[in-house]
């Protein structure tokens, strides 16, 4: 059995090697696939905080991915128009400065899971799930039939933002930015995750009634852990726009929060590395197993099932020393 | 005499047709154990639910030192100085017995919106968790998963835990069912140091417990109280005899 610390840094580093690799290959392309990664991995390590430390399952957080994105495509398509968003009673023009979108763009999806979390964690089990769903399509459908911003179509950026001292069109760059962000965020969770507000998050996922009985709300304490996490898979879907140059109601569907929901799960739920190494493993059997089979993702259910049923930590579950179950 | 630190005043419940309990009235006062006792299905436990929060009550007070807390939430009860204990032990599986009693000083203490500091490296913390855990004997058992323990320390770990709280009031609920009669033994002695603490309400199967342990009694029979006083006079009361002692032969 492999520690998981040195399990989180093996993977790391076979991250980092691939958009090398395409570099000195001359593939671009698998720098893209890299960043894809960083970029779902970030959204997958959101969700992470309710599913797997919080317990309860969100089915909705296609939502806050899709809400970053539209925040990040809206104001740069404003700026690359020149065409301010409100011009009464004052006017707010676009940006393209992703040290201004991005911290947007996590208000914007966070506030969103302050709204709805209110009224969703009333509801706990099945009943959750099917209230973050419904939430999760309610935008989707706003977003089909708002013609502003290109409606079923999409919103098209024709550059990525900008970051300060950097080229983002340059695929390394967005790569770094991407991945910088992805340690941030983890680091982020790993401080949450072990402070007093992680042990009461974690404890209200096994008991909330001995939660309650020492003195301590546990709703209150997982509709924080509900915003920070709508607020980072926001921050993943504003990335994801800047990936695509690209933003569509598609990533607001039911699929996408499915597939977060995937990266969770195969990765190892309440493991601070899980949706990174799910993710990772997800975009390979697209990769691979989608050049050879168009039905690639009956073997992606298939592994799935294999996971759930076996391995309940998920891949660094199955590798590392297990630690608390999940 | 003093002021009650708890006060159950004239408490109902009816779950549909069904009287849970009527009336109920109790005094627990600074300094003493007030022992409630009864058969299966009086509504022991549902007072005791009542009086922590989880269950509302249909008419009544509870009042906590002179703060009204009828309508209180469970946390905000807790907060406020109510410890409970719990008829099936509950704690928190996953986590080590220094966590769970960490778990209850944060709740006491208020310190539960803390994001950054790692609570492993909390040594104030961990002291006075250690603390806690010392008067329980179960300061030896710190860092076992308290999935693990045995029955009769789990029972200690919740006493600990509700001592984390620095309660103005104990609410057990038969911490020595499944003990016993070591078990029991220990936990007398225990319980019997716990009341300079702070008054316990004590739900108890065990009638040789009870009765040395208790200050004054009540006897709850199909939701009423129908007899209250102190071990004497509860031993020798004829309906007591009749509705509970006698048809259980002591």
């Amino acid at each position: 059995m492999i520690k998981e610390h040195y399990l989180n840094i093996t993977f790391v580093v076979l991250l980092l090697c691939v958009p090398f690799f395409g570099l000195i290959l001359d593939e671009p392309y698998y720098i893209t696939l890299a960043t894809k990664v960083v970029i779902l991995a970030i959204a997958g390590a959101g969700l992470n905080l309710v599913l797997g430390y919080g317990g309860f399952v969100s089915f909705g957080h296609a939502a806050f991915f899709g809400i970053g994105g539209y925040v990040s495509g809206i104001l740069a398509s404003h700026a690359l128009n020149y065409y301010p968003i409100i011009e009464w009673p004052f006017i707010i023009e676009g940006t393209t400065q992703m040290l201004i979108i991005l911290p947007l763009a996590m208000l914007a999806s966070g506030g969103f899971a302050l709204l709805i979390g209110m009224l969703c964690l009333r509801t706990s089990g099945v009943y959750f799930i099917m209230i973050t769903l419904a939430f999760a399509q309610m935008v989707y459908y706003f977003a089909i039939s708002w013609p502003a911003y290109g409606g079923e179509d999409g919103l098209s950026v024709y550059l990525r933002n900008n970051f300060p001292g950097l080229n983002t069109m340059n695929g390394l760059s967005f790569f770094s930015i991407c991945f910088v962000l992805l340690i941030i965020v983890l680091f982020f969770s790993s401080r949450i995750v072990n402070s007093n507000f992680g042990l009461a998050l974690q404890s209200a996922k096994q008991n909330p009634e001995r939660v309650a009985a020492v003195g301590i709300e546990p709703i209150k304490v997982q509709l924080i852990a509900f915003v920070i996490s709508g607020a980072i898979t926001g921050l993943a879907g504003a990335l994801y726009t800047d990936l695509n140059r690209f933003v569509s109601p598609s990533v607001l569907s039911w699929h996408t929060s499915g597939e977060i929901m995937v990266f969770v799960i195969l990765g190892g739920t309440a493991r601070l590395f899980g949706p990174l190494v799910g993710a990772a493993l997800f975009i390979i059997l697209e990769q691979f197993l989608g050049g050879v089979t168009e039905n690639w993702q009956f073997w992606l259910g298939f592994i799935l099932i294999i996971v759930v049923l076996f391995a309940k930590g998920g891949i660094i579950g199955m590798i590392a020393k297990e630690r608390y179950s999940g | 005499m003093a002021s009650p630190i708890l006060s159950i005043q004239k408490l109902s419940k009816k779950f549909g047709a069904v009287i849970a309990n009527e009336d109920v009235s109790i005094d627990l006062y600074q300094g003493e154990i007030h022992g409630l006792i009864g058969p299966n299905g009086a509504g022991k436990s549902t007072l005791i639910k009542q009086i922590s929060g989880e269950i509302s009550q249909d008419s009544g007070k509870i009042i906590l030192e002179e703060n009204e807390i009828s309508n209180h939430p469970v946390f905000e009860r807790a907060k406020m100085g109510l410890a409970r204990s719990f008829q099936v032990s509950s704690v928190i599986p996953n986590f080590t017995v220094l966590e769970n009693v960490i778990l209850a000083i944060q709740g006491n203490l208020g310190q539960t919106f803390k994001f950054w500091k790692p609570v492993s490296k909390n040594q104030e913390l961990i002291n006075a968790a250690q603390v806690y855990l010392d008067q329980v004997d179960m300061k030896t058992r710190m860092s076992v998963l308290a999935s693990e323990l045995s029955h009769g320390e789990r029972r200690k770990l919740e006493i600990s835990m509700a001592l984390a709280l620095e309660p103005k009031v104990f609410l057990l609920d038969e911490p020595m069912a499944g003990l016993g009669a070591a078990g029991s033994k220990v936990m007398t002695k225990q319980l019997a140091k716990l009341k300079n603490r702070a008054p316990i309400l004590l739900i108890e199967h065990d009638m040789d417990a009870i009765f040395a342990l208790a200050d004054r009694i009540s006897v709850l029979v199909y939701g009423r109280i129908i007899a209250s006083g102190t071990v004497d006079e509860i031993r020798s009361n004829a309906d007591v005899r009749e509705a509970y002692l006698g048809s259980d032969d002591q």
